[in-house]
């Protein structure tokens, strides 16, 4: 069954005269518990399609579908309710709130829908990724391997049905880096979230299920591994 | 000073939040113990990022509310103890020389005063000298002698001796002095008073509720005329008490159509027009100090300004990860509430200090310590604080998710 349904997207920049397209006519379906990777060179277009997939950019032109609901013409009022309940997002940069601990980092999502059965989650999370004796520390005392993992702590918080994935290694050094990676593959196989990443490294793309490749904002590849 | 109870039940209530508030994670951490976050103490925790920016706009706001409440404080001091000399002083009237600015350069002959007590509406008559002097040894400013005799009491107030013996008209080197001043001088009992070169022993205090608690001593005549100059058939002023309120003016009528040279003036009307002055001085104060507490406002505004600037893109992870632009923006004006709170409470603090220690330098400056203007000022500094967290709170909240982590 496929989760995400991207049609026709298009998007443009335009500075001054100039017009860049950033995408151009993307046509893709994702199925569900699928773990995906887009690669290409820089300004191929990956992030762009990445946050166009997460609601958090709107295309010029064309439409994205997540779980059966438009994102691209769904208004912003409702845009924060999909992201909050559908999609989790991590980030190259991991942007921990530096006064919270990594215990009550992980609860920034649902701080606006607070409650004590999401601190049992965060428990839980906090444990799957071996940081349970970590939870009180606060970002500066946590190397990048473990920010980047209380970040897809706080991605799974929501328990969302896709995780995007935008750069998660490139901060961090080759082990850390492959670990990080196999706790994506455990979140993969054992909670059924489809995954999405954005990756120049030929090598994470190998291990995932299926490679995007994207060059000037089209698919130029995609095949499944 | 005065104090005013505060009544049971808001403050304390909202105190009570306040510290369940920090309870819940304002000064947590590090020990092991994990509390339940909400978006109040998430953004007071915000805060405490660039603690002296913050600390600064704390100061920025305390400083407003510290003038606005210690001007509030003295100028309440000032119109009640007024308000007090209009009632104590209600239906008097005073005798004096026509023209005169001022009693103590007022001259009255002294057979006018068996001539008024003859008169059927005036209940009594008190001959008074009125002097202002130096105390010897430079132990503060003027204080007023009012030398004049047993009626005195009559006029005034029957029970106005509080503490020690009656006023004896006829005991020279004796004073009576008012409550106040008598605090303000640390003078009790026994203790002698000199007053160029004229000793003046303490024999009784007196409390009216006017303002002559605080500036004056009662002496014999004999001493006041001495301490003027005066001669012996003249007194300063005649100052009267009719039956009743209602017949003042027809004891008026009768002095100035009948005694040229005089005129009788409603000490009362002399009060309310100095609680006229008073409440314009009390806007215009209001005025020049909101000025104070509104660039305390800008700062908040500035600060948290920067604070959504510098915060960009963790904004945008904030709206990544499920939070509406509303959330975001409450978030904002949270943290300017908790600048408001925090400078609200120090400039109050500050504010009752002020005026209690402007009370003991400045003689005869009553403070008057009551929740109302306490409250006014500290929801003032509250009010200003959301108005300057609503345009930060705006902006963040209207940055598009993407730009915001891009750190557009």
């Amino acid at each position: 069954m496929d989760i995400i349904k991207v049609k026709d997207l298009t998007k443009e920049y335009r500075f001054g005269e100039t017009t860049v397209k950033a995408l151009n006519g993307v046509n893709m379906n994702v199925v569900q518990k699928s773990l995906l990777s887009f690669v290409g060179p820089s300004g191929s277009g990956k992030t762009t399609l990445l946050n166009m997939i997460g609601g958090l950019d709107r295309p010029s032109s064309g439409q994205v579908e997540m779980d059966g609901i438009n994102l691209s013409s769904s208004p912003e009022n409702e845009l924060h309710k999909i992201r909050r309940s559908k999609v989790g997002f991590i980030f190259q940069h991991f942007y921990l709130i530096p006064t919270l601990t990594a215990f009550e980092n992980i609860l920034v999502p649902t701080i606006p829908v607070s409650g004590q059965a999401f601190e049992e989650r965060a428990k839980i999370l906090l444990s799957y990724v071996s940081m349970e004796k970590r939870q009180n520390h606060r970002p500066s005392q946590l190397s990048g391997g473990e920010q980047q993992r209380v970040a897809i702590c706080r991605a799974l918080i929501n328990e969302p049905e896709v995780l995007l994935c935008d750069e998660i290694t490139g901060e961090l050094d080759t082990e850390t880096g492959e670990q990080i990676l196999r706790l994506l593959k455990k979140i993969n196989q054992e909670k059924g979230t489809t995954i999405l990443l954005v990756t120049h490294d030929e090598k994470i793309a190998a291990n995932s299920d299926r490679t995007v490749t994207l060059s000037d904002g089209r698919i130029v590849s995609d095949k499944t591994n | 000073m005065t104090w005013v109870r505060i009544p049971p039940g808001a403050p304390s209530i909202i105190l009570i939040k306040l510290i369940k508030g920090a309870s819940l994670g304002l000064f947590n951490n590090d020990a092991g113990v994990i509390l339940s976050l909400n978006i109040f103490n998430f953004s007071i925790r915000n805060l405490r990022r660039r603690k002296g920016r913050t600390s600064l706009a704390i100061m920025g706001i305390a400083v407003g509310v510290m003038l606005i409440t210690s001007l509030l404080l003295i100028m309440d001091g000032l119109e009640s103890s007024i308000s007090q000399s209009v009632d104590v002083l209600s239906g008097n009237l005073i005798v004096q020389k026509e023209g005169s600015v001022d009693l103590t350069a007022s001259i009255v002959n002294v057979s006018l005063v068996e001539t008024l007590r003859n008169n059927p509406d005036i209940q009594s008559v008190s001959p008074e000298i009125h002097v202002a002097k130096r105390l010897d040894g430079g132990a503060m400013g003027f204080v007023v002698l009012i030398g004049t005799t047993e009626s005195y009491g009559e006029v005034v107030s029957p029970s106005y001796i509080k503490f020690g013996t009656a006023f004896n008209e006829n005991e020279t080197g004796k004073a009576i002095i008012g409550i106040k001043l008598a605090e303000q001088l640390d003078i009790d009992l026994g203790d002698i008073l000199s007053i160029e070169s004229i000793e003046l022993e303490i024999t009784g205090i007196f409390e009216t509720n006017a303002f002559i608690d605080g500036t004056t001593l009662l002496v014999a005549m004999s001493d006041a005329r001495t301490l003027s100059g005066l001669p012996k058939d003249v007194v300063s002023i005649i100052e009267i008490r009719a039956t009743s309120p209602d017949r003042a003016n027809s004891i008026k009528e009768y002095v100035e159509s009948n005694f040229v040279g005089y005129e009788v003036i409603f000490p009362q009307e002399l009060l309310e027009e100095g609680e006229e002055i008073m409440a314009t001085l009390r806007g215009v104060i209001l005025i020049i100090s909101s000025i104070a507490i509104i660039i305390g406002g800008i700062g908040i505004a500035n600060t948290m300004l920067m604070s959504v600037l510098e915060r960009t893109p963790e904004i945008g992870v904030l709206k990544a990860t499920g939070w509406s632009n509303s959330n975001v923006g409450y978030s904002i004006v949270l943290e300017a509430i908790g600048i408001g709170i925090v400078g609200g409470l120090i400039g109050t603090i500050l504010g009752i200090s002020a005026s209690l220690v402007a009370e003991d330098l400045i003689p005869n400056l009553p403070v008057e310590v009551t929740i109302l203007p306490l409250s006014q000022s500290f929801f003032l500094a509250i009010g200003l604080s959301i108005l300057s967290g609503i345009y930060p709170a705006i902006r963040a909240a209207r940055i598009p998710p993407i730009a915001a982590i891009k750190g557009e």
